[in-house]
């Protein structure tokens, strides 16, 4: 009975540091991969990769890195009702800036016929991958995802702090 | 799960992760920085067959320059390929959806980006390893602004979402334009694709009334109506503003006219149609012979771009260029300004995003004038800014009594300013400044509650152009008129919008969203009846349980106005209430109902 016991705290051990990978991460801006600090502007390239296991999301930082250039278009057109809400916080009080992508577990894709009709077919996926592009500007101070699904409350999935 | 390793496994390599490739100039027409950047990618094309992916590129690349408007705007787009070798030739075909093509054989190919046919809709082609395609974007050409994949297969099929996906079937190309119709256009489908993309939108409306409708510009255009989706049910709320005659209905058609619109006006959003301009207008220019000043411009084709040039606040005359001399100059800085504009017939809209100015700063004059130099040229009420007086070698006076070269202000309506600068011959110079003040957006927030829990939360807004909700729960929302479904009495609150004018011009505006903990409107298990409603002296009560009843009557803040025990049936009187929306609450033991009812 004792190793019966012993044998579950270590499973149930096991589980939790699996389970508690953190939803945060904090990255160092003039480390990130191919980061020029005298850039006139710069793009920030973030992947994430989501998973799903029943309703529970969630998301994981895989990649960050830079490239020279601009940002021209930071409001997407998302115009199913799935999406994935990026917001930027900038320091010494600068509005805050919510950038939508496309929900990678919640998928709209269109379909179009050879006589040239279109429609929409929904699918959902168990996991997936976002990439990011935004503006790398020096007073991010954090973004945050959350994810953004019919019929539900917006649900954050990540924290990304900044500092320099 | 194999994705998942397949997926480990391009991240972990950093072979595909930072792997360059080649990039070809498929059509250059300026700096990447002040054009639209189509960058088309190819899956299933093995390192010997990568000539015909930039074939296949460089005919879509004219198929959509010879498509309206962006015909007309070719110049302000280019275009790039990236030619990533597949290990294996074609996409795959898993064979299994119902429509699959009877010639077309099933196979399974290691291509780069895991193109494939669909397995439940055999034409939703597509490619699997998204991750990759940033991957590679992101090392070759990170300034893309539209993304295009073009798959080696001969039979048709294609996708679209943040990136257009389809195959070398020519008739495919119109996927790629549907799908950038959406990205580019931010256009809503005119088919119609479901609750879920029902919203307001620059093609899309619940609004009937001609003279209100979005398009109300183009209703005097053929084939231009207020045409709703369908019939039937919610399809018949919503309108278009044509019917099986715009690409964004069906691939057979051209955009409308009001798509057309709408992309010319965020052409202008994204590329400057100054492209350049000399002498560079960083610092002061100073001048002592005959100077050009002159602009490249972006021209369309034709061209509509219409060029004014203004020297210290008079109108000259003048082209692209205009050339100056030092008695051409009455201050000892003047200030040169050259307006751009695109009188383009495609847009109806006000010309405030196709405009663009720039101004250079001039010395080499004679002085004769003084100049109030505004740090801002407009605006928004409630701002502040600072006026500056330039070239008073006297002493100054502002109309304020204010003595000093530099005032702060913070006008409420446009105002004019004074100053006067006395030099020691006693001329005095003197220059008004006309601030522009910009009124904000009447910024509205309602909503159309009170709610019962699983009901649905409508916010409504207007008086902008984007609208920023945020409430309780991190509710957030770019909707203009955004609806939580599912109503919990946690969504209670404050919901606060901003409310953005075309002039970038923020107001705020909120609203109080009252959720009521009920079990449910419609409890089956307590039928009672409440009449009349709307009701005006007594509201009457009759439930059918035996037992004492509970009668609260109480406003929509919460607040109990009549309380009342009762057997089987009641009268309320309401006669001293003030008209309005209530809530009467019924309780019979562990039995409870809770009823709107409308007092006159």
């Amino acid at each position: 009975m004792p190793k019966l016991a012993a044998a579950a705290i270590i499973l149930w051990t096991g589980f939790f540091l699996v389970s508690c990978i953190p939803a945060k991460e904090v990255i160092k801006l003039n480390e990130i991969q191919h980061f020029e600090p005298g850039a006139q502007s710069a793009m920030l390239f973030l992947t994430f990769e989501l998973n799903k296991k029943g309703r529970r999301e969630t998301a994981r930082l895989v990649k960050s890195s830079a490239a020279a250039g601009k940002v021209k278009d930071m409001n997407p057109n998302i115009h199913g009702s799935s999406k994935i809400e990026t917001v930027i916080y900038y320091s010494h009080g600068a509005p805050s800036r919510t950038v939508p992508s496309e929900h990678p577990l919640y998928n709209d894709r269109e379909v179009f016929s050879e006589d040239g009709t279109i429609k929409k077919v929904s699918e959902t996926a168990s996991s997936g991958s976002l990439t990011l592009r935004i503006p790398l500007e020096k007073n991010m101070e954090m973004i945050r995802l959350f994810s953004i699904h019919s019929g539900h409350p917006p649900k954050k999935l990540f924290t990304v702090e900044f500092v320099p | 799960m194999r994705s998942f390793y397949v997926f480990l496994l391009i991240l972990s390599n950093p072979v595909f992760a930072q792997q360059k490739f080649k990039v070809d100039t498929l059509v250059n027409n300026g700096n990447v920085s002040n054009r639209i950047n189509v960058v088309i990618l190819g899956d299933g094309f093995m390192a010997h067959e990568l000539p015909d992916f930039v074939a296949a590129a460089k005919s879509f690349a004219g198929s959509f320059n010879a498509y309206e408007p962006f015909k007309q705007y070719s110049r302000y787009l280019n275009f790039f390929s990236i030619s990533t070798p597949s290990p294996a030739s074609g996409i795959s075909n898993p064979g299994t959806a119902p429509d699959a093509y009877q010639n077309h054989p099933v196979v399974q190919v290691n291509n780069f980006y895991g193109g494939t046919f669909g397995t439940s809709i055999h034409r939703l082609v597509r490619v699997s390893r998204t991750s990759l395609v940033y991957e590679v974007l992101a090392s070759n050409f990170p300034e893309y602004d539209m993304i295009i994949i073009i798959l080696n297969t001969p039979f048709y099929g294609g996708s679209g979402g943040a990136f257009a996906t389809f195959t070398l079937d020519t008739r495919a190309n119109l996927i790629g334009i549907h799908e950038i119709g959406h990205s580019f256009g931010k256009l809503s489908d005119e088919y119609w694709a479901g609750s879920n993309y029902a919203r307001e939108n620059i093609n899309m409306t619940r609004e009937t009334l001609p003279q209100l409708v979005r398009w109300k510009d183009w209703l005097n255009t053929p084939n231009i109506g207020v045409f709703p989706h369908g019939t039937t049910d919610e399809t018949a709320q919503w309108m278009k503003p044509s019917r099986a005659n715009c690409l964004m209905e069906t691939l057979t058609k051209p955009y409308c006219a009001v798509c057309r619109e709408a992309t010319v006006e965020q052409i202008f959003r994204l590329v400057n149609p100054i492209d350049s301009i000399y002498p560079d207008a960083a610092s002061t220019v100073h001048i002592s012979a005959a100077q050009d000043f002159g602009m490249d411009l972006v021209e369309p084709d034709p061209n509509t771009l219409k060029v004014w040039w203004n020297l210290n606040g008079k109108n000259i005359e003048g082209t692209q260029k205009v050339t100056l001399k030092p008695e051409d100059l009455t201050r000892a800085v003047s200030t040169l300004t050259a307006t751009v504009v695109d009188e383009t017939p495609i847009s109806r809209k006000d010309q405030t995003l196709r405009t663009r100015s720039v101004s250079w700063k001039i010395s080499g004059g004679t002085v004769s004038q003084i100049t109030i130099v505004p740090e801002k040229d407009s605006l928004c009420r409630g701002e502040n800014t600072i006026l500056t007086v330039e070239d008073c070698p006297g002493s100054l006076l502002w109309g304020t009594g204010q003595t000093t070269e530099t005032i702060t202000v913070n006008p409420s309506a446009t105002t004019s300013y004074t100053a006067r600068c006395s030099l020691s011959n006693g001329v005095v110079l003197s220059d008004t400044l006309s601030l522009a003040v910009i009124q904000p957006p009447v910024a509205l927030a309602s909503n159309t509650g009170p709610y019962f829990e699983k009901e649905v939360i409508k916010l409504r807004a207007e008086g902008g152009s984007t609208y920023e909700w945020t409430g309780p729960l991190g509710f957030r929302s770019d909707e203009q008129n955004p609806e939580i479904p599912g109503a919990r009495s946690t969504h209670s609150g404050t919901y606060h919008v901003n409310v953005r004018g075309m002039t970038d011009c923020v107001s705020k505006a909120s609203t109080e969203v009252k959720v009521e903990m009920v079990l449910s409107k419609e409890n089956e298990n307590f039928q009672a009846k409440i009449y009349p409603n709307p009701a005006q002296d007594f509201v009457r009560v009759e439930v059918p349980f035996e037992g004492a009843t509970t009668a609260i009557l109480y406003n929509p803040e919460g607040k109990v106005l009549k309380h009342q025990v009762f057997e089987k049936r009641t009268s309320v009187k309401v006669a001293d209430l003030s008209a309005g929306l209530y809530f009467i609450k019924l309780q019979n033991g562990e039995k409870e109902v809770t009823s709107k009812i409308t007092l006159l």
